[in-house]
């Protein structure tokens, strides 16, 4: 609800409003613009019990139903007989009248009713203090008086104070210093404290005479320290006060400080205050307050804690060093660098390292040649973060020394990132230094960097073994589809079987790195023309990873060209190809070749194709499963086809593993996917699956098998009926949820549908989980096949809204708020023999949002024959 | 400094009004050689439930020892002991009833505080000017004024503060965020945050308080009263002299969420209008229901229109409890236990090395332990649990009034409305004063 087009309150007298709905709940969840018939009235009320969003709106329709008679004319009677035992209603009828008040005129006139009853005798204590609170929220000069009487009284004193101090009228902040004088003990504390919360410097007088007053002077001292300033730090610091209370005294000397620093006076206190003698807190305060006055001023005090001996104020000046911003700061500690002793000037480059401002990076580059070693490892690590291309050279040459400063330099390399940084390491590769050659190619093939793959390519090409190797390890990380030709070439030329094998993994890499791997198909199906039998081993491998129609062409070449390693390697690479395109080739495989390990892999790769295609038409899957069995003979290939069928969803699947168990070879296998197919189509033919899970049972050996089979089994008799294999679309937000038709519920308009994977339950279907949000509606559709034409019953429940379609006709609708309740609704519906559609709407308010349909007979009883399929939803 | 570090480190110094936040130092006996321990010594103020569950993480720490528990209730602080005790095989922790006494009989380096809310500031504020870091549990405080008081002692002073607000450690929450910082969802225009619904109710007998509560010291800076029975045991959360009900304990969580997600962590809205529906019967007089909506200024933020966005804050019978984030290509929702969005491909995203990291605690109570260490600042520094807090005070404020506040999140004033800038603090009853 957007509240800037709030519905205004309702008026309190029209009754119409009364049960017109929340005045919190958005349009969308608001049903028409009238108020609702008794009827319907009726019914909302009824739903409040157990049922939250229901109560929500009886709740509100009962609040609103009170207002309509007003604020009663006793309510002020009744409240100045307010106890803390009775009822708040007469409380909450004023302070909603309160809140309703659209002007000071109607405020004012509020406040007339309550101030007698401040005054009255009769009201005690609770009433009272339920005034103050109204009063606070609304009072005004009017109410000061009767309030000021009470400043003095013991129980009422905080009470009114409660509602002068923070008062807009200045008559309360007189009514409050005033009663300092009328009053003790700590009733005068309290006034003091709300006195310094109304921060008027003007009170700062009469404050200040209270400092004398040891009883008075830790209140004094505070709330001089909360109205801040000139004048409030003039009375502290002149005041003696006791020495228990220093630590007050400096505290709120700090606050007076703040407040001309942010006025933009500094008065020198922080200097004082950071000074030896203080304590330790108000030291590292001031600290704090000197580096806010005094910027990048304050970098000399800074330095000389950051070097001292006290660890505590050593390390608030790094922290204040780190935090600082600004470059002119930056600056201002890289000049103080070479002033500093070593130890300082090491924690100094650390901390510029945190700052991360680059001003600081020419100073911190002329110390990474220092000649001691801490400062020297110090300002290379730094370089980490402050460095650029340029610091490269010197870092290389760095990186091959021993010890510190050389595995600095080594992690500096690894880390740093600035433009050009790449370029620069790879133009070290053509330095006459082998030693820097050969630890920047290191370096490279660490960082993964993008931009220096063409130099890890040439180097992958050097003379040196030890160059090549890092280089090709390198381009695995670096190397993208701009580098496929040249490391193909490298490819074919490689002599090597180690590096052969980890270019080709480098060359999968960088294709995958293309936006369209199988754009680097073609190279590689050209290069495969050229290699060698080993190297073609490598580039099948990698085509099989890739796909595509240009690799698929290749791979077929190489699958008939008579070596029995590159067929195997090819039917290795149709197997695990990214799609199903070649499941004729693998099917042909399994019909022709006498090779055990190319049949195995045909099998199994074709069952893996078929369950591809399973997804999206389970009639082409179950021929494609057919086609296996019919070639699977020896119990090694049908253990090869049982093994990919268990994740079918398929009927036929079901029925070809069916036939397998009476397979003695292949009994075991043959069991285990029969029980999975099962669960995979309980809802698509739940008669058949349970007789398939009814033979398992009877028939295996394996206990645990039993047990899973039966647990399916009791899952499928529990929850028969209950429909949760769906399409879904959606969801649709726009206008109103219930009452809009949507594209799905439109005749000839075209809805998204795919298939419903997240929140599927036993029975219901929890949208929440699946969709999510408030305010829409999403729409179920799926398939129920009737083995003839019948009357049947629809068990629904929602939450929230829901409508139900059997064949594009009307079944039921129910415009709701309320929790998920199995079979809340009923509707009668007519099957027609064969498949039906079945079309559900379910809206969502906010909150929950669930559904579950059961389809069932007249009676109640299952639905003999029913099955659901969502590939014969229409 | 760059973007990234700006988000990383908070804690810049502000002098428009705002206080600055600015890091402190770590005792020598945590970290230097000559220290008696080289343990944090930690005492617990309010040992109840939350902090029960506190107490438990902190002992679970080896980095820490707790040294003393301090409770108005002896069945609390005793039982409180024992736990600290079995955990250290000793029976050396100290018990108060003052938190006062204990800070000042122990040379504590931090505390963890876990109270009903009108005693959030006072014992913040008295352990940062003792030198203490400070685990403090959510909503961060009762009022605006609190707030501002404690954040300003934490600077102040250069103490560690985490809020209990826990949810800024849990992954899939900075995943959600980041997505949205990162302009995933596009320009964001509106966040809807959904909190649980009150309860009203309550019962208004008065009785005598149990013989081991110290009733007045629970009542503290709060209004007498007598005791009803809701005593320390969580139903005081529905009294606004205590708390402002749900709606205050939850803005803390996802009014917090909304805020890390859209970088306005240091900043608030600059308008506020809303409606609350509250009890007529019983005790309880907190909002069970409410629907307010925050502005903010346009160009404040990270990824957020160039209109400006507006927070939209209800009880979860109108906004899906958790925070959603809206932006021109798509949203973000997540709660505890669940992700979502649209596109749903977004939930597969990475987060690349270029773009903004929020930052991974860890841990919630390690991360305030690890940042005692450091020094470094909390994944919910004190100002980001004040601001995160004021949106929902905020809304309590236009609720109570029925008026449209307009709010300057630089100087934090409600500007032009006197009886509205009134609801900011809440005066203490004697002898207890704002420091």
């Amino acid at each position: 609800m957007n509240t800037t087009n709030m519905t205004p309150p309702p008026e309190r007298y029209d009754r119409s409003h009364a049960l017109s709905g929340s005045p919190l709940l958005p349009e969308a969840g608001r049903r028409g613009e009238g108020a609702p018939n008794p009827r319907q009235a009726r019914a909302r009320q009824s739903r409040a019990t157990g049922a939250p969003k229901a109560a929500l709106l009886s709740f509100v329709a009962a609040l609103t139903l009170a207002f309509c008679h007003g604020v009663r004319a006793d309510a002020y009677e009744d409240l100045a007989k307010y106890d803390w035992n009775s009822s708040r209603q007469p409380l909450s009828t004023i302070e909603q009248e309160i809140r309703d008040a659209a002007t000071p005129d109607a405020l004012a006139a509020i406040e007339k009713k309550l101030i007698p009853v401040l005054l009255s005798d009769k009201a005690g204590y609770p009433a009272k203090q339920a005034v103050c609170r109204m009063l606070r929220r609304m009072g005004s000069k009017q109410s000061v008086p009767a309030l000021s009487a009470l400043l003095a009284d013991k129980q009422l004193s905080h009470m009114a104070r409660f509602a002068l101090t923070g008062m807009g009228c200045p008559e309360a902040g007189t009514a409050l210093k005033e009663a300092l004088a009328k009053t003790s003990g700590d009733l005068k504390i309290g006034l003091i404290d709300s006195v310094g919360r109304r921060r008027n410097p003007a009170d700062v007088p009469a404050l200040a005479k209270l400092l004398a007053d040891t009883a008075m002077a830790r209140a004094a001292i505070r709330a001089l320290g909360n109205i801040g300033g000139k004048e409030a730090f003039r009375a502290l610091s002149g005041a003696k006060v006791a020495g228990d209370l220093s630590v007050e005294m400096d505290d709120a000397i700090l606050k007076c400080a703040d407040a001309m620093l942010a006025a933009g006076e500094d008065a020198g206190i922080y200097d004082t205050l950071v000074g030896p003698g203080n304590p330790k807190t108000i030291r590292v305060a001031a600290l704090r307050g000197l580096v806010l006055a005094k910027k990048e001023n304050a970098v000399g005090r800074l330095l000389e804690l950051l070097s001292g001996e006290d660890e505590d104020l050593s390390r608030a000046a790094a922290k204040y060093i780190i935090e600082t911003p600004g470059s002119a700061m930056t600056k201002a500690l890289a000049v103080a660098l070479g002033r500093l002793r070593a130890a300082p000037r090491t924690k100094l480059l650390n901390l510029l390292s945190e700052r991360a401002d680059k001003a600081a990076s020419p100073a911190v580059a002329g110390l990474m040649g220092s000649r001691d070693e801490a400062t020297r490892v110090a300002a290379i690590k730094a370089l980490a973060v402050l460095g650029d291309a340029s610091c490269v050279p010197f870092l290389a040459k760095a990186a091959i020394a021993s010890g510190e400063t050389g595995k600095a330099a080594i992690e500096t390399l690894n880390t740093i990132r600035s433009e050009g940084v790449g370029e620069a390491m790879s133009r070290l590769l053509d330095s006459g230094n082998p030693a820097v050659k050969a630890g920047i190619i290191k370096v490279m093939a660490t960082r993964g960097d993008r931009t220096v793959a063409p130099a890890m390519l040439k180097a992958a090409a050097d003379k040196d073994p030890n160059i090549r190797r890092d280089a090709i390890n390198g381009l695995a990380g670096a190397a993208g589809p701009e580098q496929v030709p040249g490391m193909l070439a490298l490819l074919l030329a490689c002599k090597d079987d180690s590096e052969r094998s980890t270019l080709s993994k480098a060359l999968s890499k960088a294709a995958l790195r293309a936006d369209d791997p199988v754009e680097c198909s073609g190279a590689i199906a050209t290069a495969l023309k050229k290699a060698n039998s080993t190297t073609k081993l490598l580039l099948i491998a990698t085509l099989g990873k890739l796909g595509g129609a240009n690799g698929l062409a290749a791979v077929r070449r190489e699958l008939n060209g008579g070596n029995a390693d590159i067929t195997r390697a090819a039917v290795k690479a149709l197997y695990g190809w990214p799609d199903a395109s070649p499941a004729e080739d693998l099917l042909k495989v399994m019909k022709t070749t006498e090779d055990p390990v190319c049949k195995t892999l045909a099998f199994r790769g074709y069952i893996r194709m078929a369950n591809l295609v399973g997804a999206t038409s389970s009639e082409q899957a179950g021929d494609m499963y057919g086609n296996a069995l019919a070639l699977a003979t020896a119990p090694a290939e049908k253990k090869a086809l049982l093994g990919g069928l268990s994740d079918a969803h398929s009927l036929k699947a079901l029925a070809l593993v069916e036939g397998l168990l009476a397979d003695a070879g292949v009994r075991a296998e043959a069991e285990l996917a029969a029980v999975r197919i099962a669960g995979n189509v309980r809802q698509a033919d739940p008669d058949k699956a349970r007789a398939t899970l009814k033979k398992v049972v009877a028939g295996t050996k394996n206990s645990r098998l039993a047990g899973e089979a039966k647990s399916v089994l009791d899952a499928i008799d529990k929850n028969r009926g209950f429909v949760v294999t769906w399409l879904i679309s959606g969801p649709y937000t726009e206008g109103d949820a219930f009452g809009t038709a949507f594209a799905p519920e439109k005749k000839g308009a075209a809805a998204k549908w795919e298939p419903l994977s997240k929140g599927v339950g036993p029975q219901s279907i929890n949208l929440l989980e699946a969709v999510g949000g408030s305010n829409r509606a999403v729409y179920l559709k799926t398939g129920i096949y009737s083995p003839a034409g019948k009357s049947a019953k629809l068990e629904i429940g929602s939450d929230d809204g829901v409508k139900v379609w059997v064949n594009g006709k009307l079944a039921h609708a129910k415009n709701a708020t309320r929790p998920l309740r199995l079979g809340e609704d009923k509707a009668d519906a007519r099957l027609e023999k064969g498949w039906n559609t079945l079309l559900v709407k379910v809206c969502q308010g906010g909150g929950d949002w669930a559904t579950a349909i059961r389809i069932c007979d007249p009676a109640g009883g299952a639905l003999e024959g029913m099955r659901v399929s969502i590939n014969e939803a229409r | 400094m760059s973007e990234r570090n700006a988000l990383n480190r908070r804690s810049f110094l502000k002098m428009a009004g705002t206080a600055a936040a600015l890091p402190a130092i770590v005792p020598a006996r945590v970290l230097g050689q000559d220290a008696p321990s080289n343990k944090i010594l930690m005492g617990a103020i309010g040992v109840g439930g939350m902090g029960t569950g506190d107490l438990n993480g902190f002992l679970g720490d080896g980095r820490v020892q707790v040294v003393a528990v301090c409770d108005v209730d002896s069945r609390h602080r005793d039982r409180a002991k024992q736990r600290v005790d079995g955990r250290y095989r000793s029976k050396d922790c100290k018990t108060y009833l003052d938190f006062r006494e204990m800070l000042e009989k122990h040379r504590l380096d931090a505390v963890t505080t876990a109270l009903p809310d009108h005693w959030h500031a006072l014992p913040a504020i008295a352990a940062a000017k003792a030198g203490c870091d400070i685990h403090g549990q959510k909503p961060f405080a009762r009022s605006i004024r609190e707030g501002r008081a404690i954040c300003d002692a934490i600077h102040r002073y250069g103490r560690v503060w985490q809020t209990g607000s826990q949810q800024r450690s849990g992954g899939q929450f900075r995943f959600a965020c980041e997505l949205v910082i990162n302009g995933r969802i596009g320009k964001v225009h509106r966040v809807e945050v959904g909190l649980p619904t009150g309860g009203g109710g309550g019962n208004t007998k008065s009785v005598d308080p149990p013989p081991t509560l110290d009733w007045d010291m629970w009542l503290g800076p709060a209004p007498e009263r007598p005791y009803q029975g809701f005593g320390p045991h969580w139903n005081w959360r529905w009294i606004l002299d205590y708390s402002g009900g749900q709606l205050t304990d939850w803005c803390g969580h996802h009014v917090d969420i909304a805020h890390w997600g859209i970088g306005l962590d240091e900043t608030g809205p600059i308008e506020i209008e809303g409606k609350g529906v509250y009890p007529k019967e019983g005790l309880y007089d907190a909002p069970t229901e409410y629907n307010f909506t925050s502005k903010y200024k346009p160009g404040a933020g990270i990824s957020t229109a160039p209109g400006g966005v507006e927070i939209n804050v209800t009880n979860n019978k109108i906004n899906a409890q958790g925070t959603k984030w809206i932006g021109d290509k798509g949203w973000v929702y997540v709660k505890r236990g669940r992700i979502d969005a649209e596109p749903k491909s977004l939930l597969r995203e990475k987060i690349g090395a270029g773009e903004i990291r929020l930052i991974n605690s860890g841990g919630h109570k390690r991360n305030f332990v690890d940042c005692m260490m450091s020094r470094k600042d909390t994944v919910c520094t004190a100002e980001i649990g004040h601001r995160s807090i004021s949106v929902g005070l905020l809304g309590e404020i236009a609720m109570m009034t029925g008026r449209k506040i307009r709010w300057n999140p630089d100087t934090e004033e409600i500007i032009d409305d006197p009886g509205a800038s009134a609801l900011l603090s809440r005066p203490y009853r004697e002898p207890w004063t704002l420091s």
